[in-house]
């Protein structure tokens, strides 16, 4: 009796074994994304022919247009008539014609560019003379109550400000104490400061926590004896008449306006100790200020496809799925007979492939989602983020409207059954939803929810407060080397870590709220 | 009564004052005098703090490390040269950057030993590493090049109150590539004092290093450049020829760049506290 019912309990669990399975809630999408797609884009996208797809490239330009060419197959629309979105990038050298000069109380002094100013790079090509105006440390931040500029104008004149930001290294601060806020950053203190009209900025080290004061700026090659110009980097382009003269002053600057060190520590301790703005007009002060720079344009290209909402009103709203296609080229020096192309087969090939899976997913659903979904590949990942920095600066979908972004970066190595998921604690409601799905999918999840926050695209959403998740298999010894080939890449798992995305995709772009 | 009072009084001055003039003349010649056979450790505690800027965008890092070195005298020539063999016996190293915080014990490093030959005056004349470090991955910044640097000493004695200047050029192979450091040190012999149970002379330093070089890593090229500023003073027993104690603190502002399939420009200013401290 007792055997028959364990056997009989047996053959009913080996039975809710099988139902789990035959029940499993597959969506007639997920059977799109399999490893054979995977392994098709994986394999051209990583091939020798398209040589490691360094931003820019002619061989990412290939790899653009063959991802453009899957987006229209699959039946995505291009956005304003193209399913490029260009971006601007470019490498910014400096020109030989730079000075400063101050005038105060009728005699004049020039400064020595490196020894006593330097250019930073977000610098513009001009000349200005202007009177200047001390303004703290440059910040006007609402949400910490605190502005340089509340009590000035500071329209057509020059800014002094200080690096960093009030409390630096006081975790009692009002700002983030120890770990800095945005605030402290220079481009931030510049677009600041071209905001509010001034006509050029020079920049000093705050000498209450600095003991250098230095005035490095931008380590510009033709002011160094080694560093070589094809190490500049490349940046985004900037509309170059919005760009004012931008330079970092040191302490023969710092002792000609305020006459020693020491005052302007004092008003630093003023305004750390205080937190209102101690900003001044200098008297008699005149500054004549110019820097020359050399811009070479950089062009290269996002990729984008969109399938529209069916909701009439959820449609207005949209899921972002994204995967850098750019990689780092490859060695311009190299034995012969050796391999020497990084091909990025896993670094990311493989989010490409799978951003191409995702959207043959969608678009093999019977129906289409609610909301909008934007599938997007960026260059120029590898030199700094740029394609994402670009998108969220120009986006062709409400920021605002964006619930989500799904990025896929590394996807195909490691572990068969682990994947992490990084972004859960900024996303929590993204996260719980990937959880839930991922029930059917069956990873071991993992994240370390800082580590790599900032490594990749997702990062440029989470900056504008779009939530964001990011699925990632970890890095390898084939990180970044030519060895990153296609045939070490787990296609089963690149799929089962699409087909994960694209379930949550799905979720996300069809709940009411 | 009063004539004999009146000569002690002068004999007492004028015994003062050849004492002062001796103490004021009293000079010490610095030499290392390491005894063949023993074994000596430091215990190194050192702190930084480190800022680097991409795009202007400025990202800090601090570190707090502590190691043990161990040095045995293998052997003291007539001339004075002193053969040693360095290791590092324990090491740890703390790290907090905006990707975590981590604290790893790099066990790979530890007893590796290096055997070093200077003379007494602190000059290296022979560096011959026996256990090689692989430098890769993290151990390329943290794999010792120098296991224990030492103090050049003058060649002639110093009085105390003395300085003196020493110049130095070193050029170390790293990464496939060669950095070269300068450094330009003021010394003073600033006095006499107990340390630790040693009786001491205290030599307080300043001044400035200048780092310049290139290297190759995974097929980038890799440049440095840089400077900073030094000081610091230790504790150096004339009669052991040892270091007790030192305590140094370095400021410097360096540039890294790489050109290949990454080009990037990092300019990097740092702070590094650290002290050494004879081990009993």
């Amino acid at each position: 009796m007792l055997i028959r019912i364990i056997i009989t309990a047996i053959l009913i669990a080996s039975f809710a074994g099988c139902s789990f399975n035959i029940f499993r809630s597959s969506l007639p999408g997920e059977k799109a994304i399999t490893p054979q797609l995977i392994a098709k884009h994986i394999n051209f996208l990583a091939s020798d022919s398209l040589k490691g797809r360094n931003t820019p490239s002619p061989e990412l330009d290939s790899a653009a247009e063959y991802i453009a060419k899957e987006f229209h197959s699959i039946g995505l629309s291009p956005v304003n008539d193209s399913y490029f979105q260009k971006l601007n990038l470019c490498v910014v050298k400096l020109d030989k014609d730079n000075h400063l000069k101050i005038s105060k109380d009728r005699s004049e002094k020039l400064f020595q560019i490196k020894e006593e100013f330097t250019p930073f790079e977000m610098t513009g090509n001009k000349e200005t003379n202007a009177s200047v105006i001390f303004a703290g440390y440059g910040i006007d931040a609402p949400e910490y109550n605190y502005s340089d500029y509340s009590n000035i104008d500071v329209a057509g004149k020059i800014v002094f400000v200080l690096r960093h930001e009030p409390g630096e290294e006081d975790t009692n601060s009002v700002f983030d104490g120890v770990k800095s806020t945005a605030y402290s950053n220079v481009p931030r203190k510049v677009k600041t400061a071209i905001e509010k009209g001034a006509v050029g900025v020079l920049v000093a080290t705050d000498p209450l926590n600095h003991t250098s004061l230095t005035p490095r700026g931008f380590p510009w090659p033709s002011l160094s004896k080694t560093i070589p110009e094809d190490a500049l980097p490349m940046n985004l382009s900037m509309d170059e008449s919005k760009k004012i003269p931008v330079v970092h002053v040191g302490e023969e600057v710092i002792n000609l306006l305020f006459g020693n060190v020491d005052s302007l520590k004092n008003l630093q301790s003023e305004i750390d100790a205080s937190f209102t703005s101690q900003s001044f007009q200098f008297e008699n002060v005149s500054v004549n200020l110019k820097t020359t720079t050399i811009v070479t344009e950089k062009p290269a290209r996002n990729v984008v496809g969109f399938l529209e909402g069916s909701d009439p009103v959820l449609k207005n709203e949209g899921v972002v799925i994204g995967a850098h296609c750019d990689h780092v080229g490859y060695k311009k020096k190299h034995e012969p007979d050796t391999d020497y192309i990084f091909n990025g087969a896993d670094d990311n090939a493989s989010g490409t492939s799978g951003v191409l899976a995702i959207a043959a997913a969608f678009t093999a659903m019977k129906t289409k989602p609610k909301r909008s979904v934007m599938f997007l590949t960026f260059a120029g990942e590898e030199k700094g983020l740029l394609g994402s920095e670009a998108y969220v600066e120009n986006p062709l979908f409400s920021l605002e409207k964006t619930v989500v972004m799904l990025n896929l970066d590394m996807i195909g190595r490691n572990h068969e059954d682990t994947l992490f998921i990084i972004g859960s604690s900024r996303s929590p409601d993204v996260a719980a939803i990937n959880a839930e799905e991922n029930s059917f999918i069956g990873f071991t999840l993992a994240g370390n929810e800082e580590r790599y926050v900032g490594g990749s695209d997702h990062a440029s959403f989470m900056k504008k407060k779009v939530p964001a998740l990011f699925y990632h298999t970890g890095t390898h010894a084939d990180y970044h080397k030519v060895t990153d080939h296609a045939d070490l890449i787990d296609m089963t798992k690149a799929a089962k870590v699409s087909q994960l995305a694209f379930r949550t995709a799905w979720r996300l772009a069809n709940e009411n709220k | 009564m009063k004539k004999q009072l009146s000569q002690l009084v002068s004999m007492v001055l004028i015994i003062l004052l050849i004492a002062s003039v001796a103490v004021a003349q009293e000079s010490f010649k610095l030499e290392y005098k390491f005894e063949k056979g023993k074994t000596f450790r430091y215990k190194d505690i050192s702190s930084g703090k480190m800022t680097q800027e991409m795009m202007g965008k400025e990202m800090k890092m601090s570190s707090e490390g502590e190691k043990v070195i161990k040095i045995i005298v293998d052997d003291v020539s007539k001339t004075g040269d002193i053969t040693i063999t360095t290791s590092t016996d324990s090491m740890k190293v703390f790290s907090s950057t905006p990707m975590g915080d981590t604290t790893i014990y790099p066990t790979e490093l530890l007893n590796k030993r290096t055997v070093v030959t200077f003379s007494n005056k602190g000059k290296i004349l022979l560096e011959q590493v026996i256990d090689s470090i692989k430098q890769t991955g993290r151990m390329a910044s943290m794999a010792p090049t120098e296991p224990v640097k030492f103090h050049i000493l003058p060649e002639d004695a110093k009085a105390i109150g003395t300085i003196w200047n020493s110049l130095t050029v070193d050029t170390v192979d790293r990464m496939g590539g060669k950095v070269l450091t300068t450094s330009d040190i003021e010394y003073t012999l600033v006095g006499k004092e107990k340390k630790l149970g040693y009786d001491c002379l205290k030599i307080s330093f300043k001044g400035k290093t200048e780092i310049e070089g290139k290297a190759s890593v995974q097929g980038m090229e890799l440049m440095i450049e840089g400077s900073g500023k030094i000081n610091g003073s230790f504790y150096f027993d004339p009669k052991l020829g040892l270091v007790v104690f030192e305590d140094t603190e370095v400021d410097s502002e360096m540039t890294m760049a790489t050109t290949g399939e990454q080009a990037m420009i990092i300019p990097i200013t740092q702070f590094v506290k650290n002290t050494r401290t004879l081990v009993k």
